[in-house]
């Protein structure tokens, strides 16, 4: 059964939508991402178009500007609550690793 | 020396990494591809080298488009930032290629590449080769009404004869295409989910060319065996070849 879309998101997903928590242009991504995780994520141009595009068909975030090709983007309520429930997500995996190897368990 | 040259190329639109495999051994024998196609590619001279290929799609372009989209413009844009340049469009696919030894990949996220591809797919592969079936699901039945009203003139007319296994072969590679795109998209849809990796396609399509290369063949007996002085069957036989061939993607006009 295919998995719902954004259901969880990618890591590349994840940090699209976090450097667009601030206005930002499509080109201006792919360094931002890369400066954020010191070089540990690097975003495709392909798949950021692609992302982009799809977010916005979702409503996860919102043009705000166009300057010739030049598009900004920001985002959204929605966005904003995709990007809450991946953390939220990450969080309760991280508690759930914690309770494996810091209470002796060694398996 | 001829600085182009044609070659007959087998590939599926969506077997990115054959395409890839191949334009990388192109570029070292001196050669870099300028116009893909259905069937015969164009490739003009350049020097051997080291190139690194990349396939992608764009679903919302199409082969009757004048000049790239503004979409496919901006897409390249951010590709050249990262050391891409554009080699050759042909429909939904791009190719990309870039002289550096590592660059980033223009793709990065597998379930968005799947996807992307699967849209592709929607846009051109699969309603044409979905057409191919239906068309000849419906000669059959052509076949088989005139063989129940006149079966003497059906057996006794060799060209109709002819037409059942041609529009046979013609159903068969639209059908093993069907099933083997959909086989690969749904495990490559779980793999990319579970283990977010691209599941490679290294697809054999020698099965559906010769079905394709035995229905022209068939064509071609038809032509042979029918009177070259009816203008009528000429005509069908040009009606069946152009919508073969359109179908097949190729451009005509």
């Amino acid at each position: 059964m295919p998995r719902e879309k954004f259901r969880t998101l990618t890591e590349q997903m994840f940090y699209v939508l976090l450097c667009l928590n601030e206005e930002c242009c499509g080109m201006d991504i792919l360094d931002k991402v890369k400066t954020m995780t010191e070089n540990r994520v690097n975003v495709g141009s392909g798949t950021l178009y692609n992302l982009l595009e799809q977010f916005l068909d979702s409503k996860m975030i919102l043009e705000t500007k166009v300057e010739g090709r030049k598009r900004s983007y920001i985002l959204t309520a929605k966005g904003k609550e995709m990007l809450d429930a991946e953390y939220a997500r990450i969080q309760a995996q991280a508690l759930d690793y914690r309770a494996v190897f810091k209470e002796g368990n060694t398996k | 020396m001829k600085d182009v040259k044609y070659q007959l190329e087998l590939f599926a639109l969506y077997d990115k990494d054959a395409v890839e495999e191949k334009m990388t051994k192109m570029a070292a024998n001196g050669w870099l591809v300028e116009s893909p196609g259905n069937f015969l590619w164009k490739y003009r001279k350049i020097e051997p080298q080291k190139l690194q290929f990349c396939v992608t799609y764009f679903p919302d372009a199409s082969e009757f488009d004048p000049a790239p989209t503004e979409g496919q413009q901006l897409m390249e844009e951010f590709a050249a930032k990262d050391g891409w340049k554009i080699a050759a469009r042909f429909g939904q696919m791009q190719i990309f290629y870039s002289e550096e030894a590592s660059p980033t990949p223009i793709e990065t996220d597998a379930v968005v590449q799947v996807q992307n591809i699967h849209r592709a797919m929607k846009k051109n592969m699969i309603p044409t080769h979905i057409f191919m079936l239906i068309l000849s699901i419906l000669q059959f039945f052509f076949s088989g009404w005139q063989y129940a009203t006149d079966p003497i003139d059906f057996l006794s007319t060799p060209y109709m004869l002819y037409m059942v296994p041609m529009w046979f072969f013609i159903a068969l590679s639209a059908m093993s295409e069907l099933i083997l795109y959909y086989r690969w998209y749904i495990k490559a849809r779980k793999t990319a989910q579970e283990s977010g990796l691209f599941l490679t396609l290294h697809k054999n399509h020698i099965f559906s060319w010769i079905l394709l290369v035995l229905s022209l063949i068939m064509i071609l007996f038809i032509a042979t065996e029918s009177s070259l002085g009816s203008m009528s069957t000429l005509f069908y036989l040009a009606v069946v070849i152009i919508v073969t061939l359109f179908i097949c993607g190729i451009k005509l006009f």
